[in-house]
């Protein structure tokens, strides 16, 4: 036992000492923690309201205690119904296989409803009603009582809000800005002006009806795009100056991407103007064309090009927004004018008169061309080699 | 004379720095990055210790030593392969920072916490759970495995009536906590994301992933919890560069097949891609034919880069005729990275995560255009060689990159363009 205990010190000792060495390698602190945070991620109010079955709008709320459990605490709060804003056609959850049919409560305005929620001890967000005042809009799923533990009522609460005179709400979330956020960004989507109010009441029937097999209504359909990462890259493509544009295989959007054509270079630098900090760029009106550091050194490339562009070849400081100083420009009639088997040769030779010279090559100059750059590759990684 | 051939072991059979006693309990890791490094390759002791390298590995691989002996060990081998670069990985390039340690293997019981488990919800965990198993190494084999052991599983999957989701990790077993109160589709895109936690990955941002899909293991401002359900390119190169040190792409070879390969890879310039089944293939069983002529690339996005090199197994096409060069390039792009520390509880103790204030502003300082950065031209023979090129080493500051590996096949065939094959194109990270 004692052997075991020593040995116990001993790895505890390399696990410090190790964790100290890593620290002062890296200028870091070193910690050590015994469990993980919670690593759920937030609730994204899209989903929120997917499996809303009761919307109310209400007042006098009541928080009736809290009850714990292994795995975190399950508080209760009631509420008076002041409105019924929405109750779905049949549950949103599907609970047995094959799925039993349950009915709801019946709930009216002046009913006193509870609503119940668990937290777990670790985690990030918790939806809670925390304000007592004034009026809130709850939210809650439908959970059959003898599938909940802890809870007083088959009311599981989804989110609630303050409610302003405006119908603007305030999330009581702790991730409200995030909720807020995306909120917004839906309203924003939105064809016809609408309160936020208005906006989850309409949400929350959508979802109602494509669980009867509808198809989706205005605000799932604005929420879509309002939240959708793939936009990013098109928004950004299109916010950018014509001339800073990537003409690229995965950047350039679609409907832009089918005009361009293919069109197969060369790019020779001489070994002199080989450097990490300079950058020979072709570019049109449509976008940059290619890019490379000068050290990458000689290359072949597909690019893609707008029909009808010229190119200017330039040395600068930096692909975008640098000091560009001109080498020359490739009329558009050149590089329409390749042939089949034939490359358009780009050469910097990086003298101080910066100048650049291009060419069409045959496919013969092509191999070439190809097998001399292959064999000094080889020869530098011989001399690199130890 | 050609660069030295790589080093063939498969890393991710490849022995680790021992346990001291397997007891787990301080192999947790910690929010700061440097220690956590350590502690993902240090701790997670178990991992293929005299394995069989073509099994997943994980807890149930344990075995007891003597501790005097394996803590001595530990102290001496961690030290020593922390400083000269062997078993530590450098790879900082994806979400490596998990609460949870590395586990390949993941048993688990279903527990009733707040709500009752029912068959249906038992399903729709195993869907999500064992989504990951289909990735595979660059040699063919699974990489994790999740399946249900109602007597002996370590991981308890408890589940909740409402309101949370979690993957949580103190002691040697992993607690894993579901909502019920979600869609079923919502409830298997949970269970993908947490099961991915009890594998040790962290949290991604939502626009971690280059393909512009949201992955799995993003966190804070996710969209939609039924997205979990789809593992994007983002996914499954963080579990690649988990398990393997050095690969930085989703598919650094060709084993995994099907539309998801197809999603990977680009193709230009007309070329077809074929995967091949190949028994003499350098890795795994399958390679890919490339041609006639044309390109084929890789993108991936990558956090706090230092230095890579692209490298690839390489042969003429199957004629063996064919003649000509081919060529390796690295192309990237910088990219505005920051790590946010707003105080929200979101994100604060998040490594990498695209701040997405920057989205509006100017994520690309050095525009959005990818450059070329290293190459290096090749001519095939008929039997396999990997080359590589030489060392990018990335200027100091830039915190992030969308790197891509490209191989234009210049080969001909008696005057038309040639095929060529690949196997193991990628980039890695340098340990």
């Amino acid at each position: 036992m004692r052997r075991g205990r020593v040995a116990l010190g001993v790895s505890l000792l390399g696990v410090f000492l190790l964790a100290a060495l890593a620290g002062q390698l890296h200028g870091a602190s070193g910690q050590s923690a015994q469990g993980s945070g919670d690593r759920s991620p937030a609730v994204p109010f899209g989903d929120a309201v997917q499996t809303v079955d009761l919307l109310v709008r209400g007042s006098g709320v009541e928080h009736l205690g809290q009850e714990v459990f292994d795995f975190g605490v399950v508080d209760s709060w009631s509420l008076r119904v002041d409105e019924v804003l929405f109750v779905s056609s049949v549950p949103s959850m599907q609970f047995q296989e094959p799925s039993r049919p349950y009915e709801f409560p019946p709930v009216e305005v002046g009913d006193v409803v509870i609503v119940g929620v668990g937290t777990s001890p670790n985690q990030v967000h918790s939806h809670r009603i925390t304000s007592a005042d004034g009026e809130v809009v709850v939210a809650a799923t439908f959970l059959p009582l003898h599938l909940l533990n802890g809870h007083q009522s088959p009311w599981v609460l989804k989110f609630a809000a303050a409610v302003e005179e405006d119908d603007s709400v305030e999330f009581l979330h702790d991730a409200r800005d995030l909720w807020d956020e995306q909120l917004a960004a839906t309203v924003a989507e939105l064809p016809a002006p609408m309160s936020d109010l208005e906006v989850i009441v309409a949400w929350v029937a959508e979802h109602d009806a494509v669980r009867a097999g509808e198809p989706p209504g205005a605000v799932i359909s604005a929420h879509e795009p309002a939240t959708s990462v793939g936009d990013r890259t098109r928004d950004m493509w299109y916010a950018l100056p014509a001339r800073e544009r990537p003409l690229d295989v995965e950047l350039t959007p679609p409907e832009v991407r089918e005009t361009l054509v293919e069109v197969p270079i060369l790019v020779d630098i001489e070994a002199a103007p080989q450097r990490e900090d300079r950058f020979l760029v072709v570019k049109s009106d449509s976008g940059i064309v290619h890019a490379a550091v000068l050290a990458a050194g000689n290359h072949p490339a597909t690019v893609l090009a707008s029909p009808g562009d010229d190119w200017d070849i330039v040395v600068t400081d930096s692909p975008v927004g640098g000091a560009d100083e001109l080498l020359t420009s490739v009329s558009s009639a050149v590089w329409e004018g390749l042939r089949d088997g034939e490359r358009l040769l780009i050469v910097y030779d990086g003298t101080p008169a910066g100048a650049a010279a291009f060419r069409p090559v045959n496919h013969d100059e092509v191999t070439a061309l190809l097998a001399q750059w292959a064999d000094d590759d080889l020869e530098e990684a011989a001399r690199n080699t130890p | 004379m050609a660069p030295p051939a790589p080093d063939l072991v498969d890393r991710t059979s490849a022995p680790k720095v021992p346990t001291s006693d397997g007891a787990g309990t301080s192999s947790r890791s910690t929010p700061t990055r440097a220690p956590a490094i350590i502690s993902y390759r240090i701790m997670d002791v178990d991992h293929g210790w005299g394995g069989n390298p073509g099994r997943p590995r994980g807890r149930s691989d344990r075995r007891v030593g003597s501790r005097w002996v394996v803590g001595i060990l530990f102290l001496i081998a961690a030290a020593c392969g922390y400083l000269f670069g062997i078993g530590v990985s450098r790879v900082e390039a994806f979400a490596l920072h998990a609460g949870c340690p590395v586990d390949a293997v993941i048993s688990y019981k279903f527990i009733n916490g707040t709500a009752d488990w029912t068959a249906a919800r038992k399903a729709q965990f195993d869907t999500g759970a064992t989504h990951w198993d289909d990735i595979q190494n660059a040699d063919g084999n699974a990489i994790t495995s999740a399946f249900e052991d109602p007597q002996f599983g370590l991981a308890s999957i408890v589940l909740n009536s409402e309101g949370t989701a979690s993957a949580n990790c103190t002691g040697d077993a992993d607690t894993i906590t579901l909502r019920d109160d979600v869609t079923a589709l919502q409830f298997k895109g949970l269970s993908h994301h947490e099961v991915g936690h009890a594998h040790g990955l962290a949290h991604s941002g939502r626009y971690d992933s280059f393909d512009s899909d949201e992955p799995t293991m993003s966190g804070c401002g996710i969209s939609s919890w039924e997205i979990m359900n789809t593992r994007e390119q983002d996914d499954a190169a963080n579990l690649v560069a988990h398990f393997d040190d050095e690969d930085l792409h989703a598919i650094p070879s060709f084993e995994n097949t099907g539309t998801w390969t197809d999603d990977i890879w680009g193709t230009a310039n007309g070329a077809q891609l074929e995967i091949k089944n190949s028994a003499g293939s350098p890795r795994g069983n399958q390679h890919a034919e490339v041609g006639p002529g044309g390109d084929l690339y890789q993108t991936v996005r990558v956090t706090d880069p230092e230095a890579m090199k692209a490298g690839l197994w390489y042969r003429k096409g199957t004629s063996s005729a064919e003649t000509g060069s081919i060529l390796l390039q690295i192309r990237a792009r910088r990219m505005n990275y920051d790590v946010l520390s707003t105080g929200d509880s979101c994100y604060k103790d998040f490594v990498h995560h695209w701040d997405l204030t920057n989205i509006g502003s100017n994520p690309y300082p050095d525009g959005m255009s990818f450059v070329v950065y290293k190459q290096i031209t090749l001519s095939p023979l008929a039997t396999w060689q990997y080359d590589e090129t030489t060392t990018w080493t990335l200027v100091d500051g830039w915190e992030g990159v969308d790197v891509r590996v490209w191989v234009y096949n210049g080969l001909t065939d008696q005057g038309s363009p040639g095929k060529l094959d690949v196997d193991w194109v990628r980039v890695r990270e340098l340990p």
